[in-house]
């Protein structure tokens, strides 16, 4: 659906994103990760055309962005948390609204979505708290019925429950060929929902890989007590303290690495918490 | 129309009619605002006050249409339809307060006379500038905040362009219009988040020469045509000085209405011609010695008081002299305030002044010894103008 070709963008000369290429395909539910600044909202802005790109091009459903007029409002929902709504009126008119604007609006999905989401629509946007906020903008853009899905850090304003029924009802629609792109610095709520993950560092793709093959990505391995936090290269990380006091470290495969004398191997399924404390973690672990 | 700019217009025709209530209930309430200097900070601040939600509410408005539109140019359609909204209501809000600190209680219709639909023109394009300038500015406020002084800057010579292009504008309606086209091309495709974020550079260069080559071409034909047609002192005039109304032969002036349309029409009337007027004034609405000095009623005076306007004062000692020699009353009158509320001046000219009071106070039975004893008693005001009421009057509306 969205390809990026070797996008580039700066903000008063300052390079933001560099180098980056991928593809984002139809049921497909991207975490994009990363610390903070590292580009991940810029990029999030970029493909829902909040912004133009300084250098390269994003191509959506074939179409460039770039040399067309194309505005792909229509076929997105963007959410982000500076999202607001200009008029003090209640999300019940705003519905109307959107209605009046969209070429389809599903009534019976906005009605669904607000009582699983605990929305009360006859509130006033303006009077609401940051998470119910965000959860009446989804509801009323979900109900446009989107092709894609581009949000940007909103679940972190979000109760549990609530966030578990909205990464519910987004895995129900990518089940139905649409593509969810969320960031987020929250690793472990993408579990079993993310099939997808691009990490970016410095305005630059750091890794990216289906959520299903980290395996062959990474290796977990545990240093015993006794040795304690012996290991000093930066290739190898630590990401876990365990309850018997050993640590776990992860390494990446495509190093070329072998274990270090001592550690001993940890057969684990690697998640995307692990890959991001991995990529966060501070580099070169001496002691 | 999209149906939010339709929400929007009828929502600000309810702000307007809900402020224009507040703003007369303000100054009907509150007699202290009947003071001139205290009429104008009132009326501005209730300006701004009315204006203030739609300034709130324009960045916002910019991000969402920028999330919901359906293609780029049904964004700058609503984008200019919210501009121009904001632009009519500060018009028209202009046009509601505005007068009643010129001229007391003038009507709309009475600037709509004053003002031609060129000077409505010309400020509208300018107000819609300024609001896109600033309305693009709040959306980017968080680049801007962390550079007050550049953001304080920027505002300052945003202002400072726009207040330039009316002085342009009162030279010259041709060359005014053409700066402000010019300057609000190069804003907007320029300096505006908003276009920048929608249009690549090629194509914004591109869109901004296409917009310049109609503007000056639209231009030059206005100038052949004007200078055709000899209408230079009309719209389409170059280089004429721009007069807001066309002054009336004073000879054809028969009443006191007249006489005021002709007199507020004249924004610099030459002193000489100032006299010729007050000396038609005093034949259409004759001084009387029992007259209020200050407060002069006209035609019907026993109903109530519909319009009136001041005489402003003038500040050159020579004129103020002439004016205390002239045997108008209406002159002397004029001579009088002037001379209390001028500037000092010189000590000789201040005591030839001084001398001229003197005799005057001293012409018993003369309706400037009225005003000047009426002067006295009121001086702790310092009027600025002699106030001259117009009652109401049937047959010339």
């Amino acid at each position: 659906m969205f390809e990026i070709q070797s996008i580039k963008k700066t903000y008063n000369k300052k390079t933001v994103l560099e180098g980056i290429s991928t593809r984002f395909s139809p049921g497909e539910f991207v975490a994009l990760m990363g610390k903070n600044g590292s580009g991940k909202s810029t990029l999030m802005r970029l493909l829902a055309q909040q912004e133009l790109v300084d250098g390269g091009d994003i191509l959506f459903l074939e179409q460039s962005l770039r040399k067309s007029n194309t505005v792909i409002n229509p076929f997105i929902a963007f959410i982000s948390e500076d999202h607001q709504l200009p008029l003090s009126i209640s999300l019940e008119r705003w519905a109307d609204h959107y209605a009046s604007i969209s070429r389809i609006y599903d009534r019976e999905l906005l009605k669904r979505l607000r009582d699983d989401l605990e929305v009360d629509f006859s509130q006033n946007f303006h009077s609401l708290s940051r998470g119910q906020k965000a959860k009446a903008l989804f509801c009323l853009l979900a109900a446009r019925r989107p092709k894609a899905y581009i949000l940007d850090e909103i679940t972190s304003v979000l109760d549990p429950g609530s966030r578990w029924t909205l990464m519910e009802f987004l895995k129900r629609e990518v089940s139905t060929n649409r593509l969810v792109i969320m960031s987020t610095n929250i690793a472990s709520e993408m579990h079993g929902f993310a099939t997808h993950t691009l990490f970016l560092e410095h305005g630059r793709p750091l890794f990216s890989a289906r959520t299903d093959q980290l395996q062959d990505h990474f290796q977990a391995f545990r240093i015993p007590p006794a040795l304690g936090e012996t290991l000093g290269s930066g290739k190898f990380r630590r990401i876990l303290k365990n309850s018997d006091g050993s640590w776990t470290y992860l390494m990446s495969k495509t190093d070329g690495e072998k274990f270090p004398p001592g550690a001993l191997e940890e057969r684990r399924e690697i998640t995307l918490a692990d890959v991001q404390s991995y990529f966060t973690a501070k580099e070169g672990a001496k002691q | 129309m999209n149906p939010f700019v339709r929400y929007i217009l009828w929502r600000h025709i309810r702000y307007l009619l809900i402020g224009s209530a507040f703003a007369f209930s303000f100054f009907y309430f509150f007699p202290i605002f009947d003071d001139e200097s205290y009429f104008f900070y009132g009326s501005y601040l209730a300006f701004f006050i009315l204006l203030l939600p739609l300034f709130s509410a324009a960045p916002m408005w910019i991000t969402f249409w920028k999330r919901t539109s359906s293609s780029i140019n049904s964004f700058w359609k609503d984008l200019f339809l919210l501009n121009g909204i904001l632009s009519a209501s500060a018009l028209i809000i202009s046009f509601i307060l505005f007068p009643w600190v010129s001229a007391g209680t003038e009507t709309l219709l009475r600037i709509l006379q004053l003002y031609g639909p060129e000077e409505i023109c010309f400020f509208f394009i300018v107000l819609t500038g300024l609001f896109c300038l600033d309305g693009n500015l709040e959306e980017n406020a968080k680049k801007h905040s962390r550079h007050p002084i550049k953001y304080a800057f920027f505002c300052f010579l945003a202002y400072g362009v726009l207040a330039g292009l009316t002085f342009i504008y009162l030279g010259s309606h041709l060359l005014g219009f053409l700066s402000t086209e010019l300057v609000l091309l190069f804003s907007f495709f320029f300096l505006l988040p908003s276009a920048k974020k929608s249009f690549y550079k090629p194509k914004r260069i591109y869109l901004f020469s296409f917009f310049l080559l109609v503007i000056l071409v639209s231009s030059g034909l206005i100038f052949s045509l004007a200078k055709a047609l000899n209408t230079e002192k009309q719209f389409v005039g170059f280089l004429a000085p721009s007069t807001l109304h066309e002054l009336a032969p004073l000879e054809q002036v028969k009443t006191t209405r007249e006489w005021m349309l002709w007199y507020g029409d004249g924004q610099n009337i030459p002193f000489p011609l100032l006299e010729k007027s007050l000396e038609k004034l005093h034949e259409v609405c004759p001084l009387n010695p029992t007259d209020h000095a200050l407060n002069i009623l006209c035609e019907k005076k026993d109903e109530k008081s519909e319009r009136d306007m001041g005489l402003t004062n003038v500040s050159k000692s020579e004129e103020i002299l002439s004016l205390l020699r002239s045997e108008n009353p209406y002159a002397q009158l004029l001579g009088i305030v002037s001379a209390k509320t001028a500037e000092k001046f010189p000590d000789k000219i201040s005591e030839e002044i001084t001398g001229e009071l003197k005799r005057l106070s001293q012409t018993e039975g003369s309706a400037a010894y009225a005003a000047y004893v009426a002067l006295h008693s009121a001086f702790s005001k310092s009027y600025k103008s002699v106030r001259i009421y117009l009652r109401d009057l049937p047959q010339d509306r």
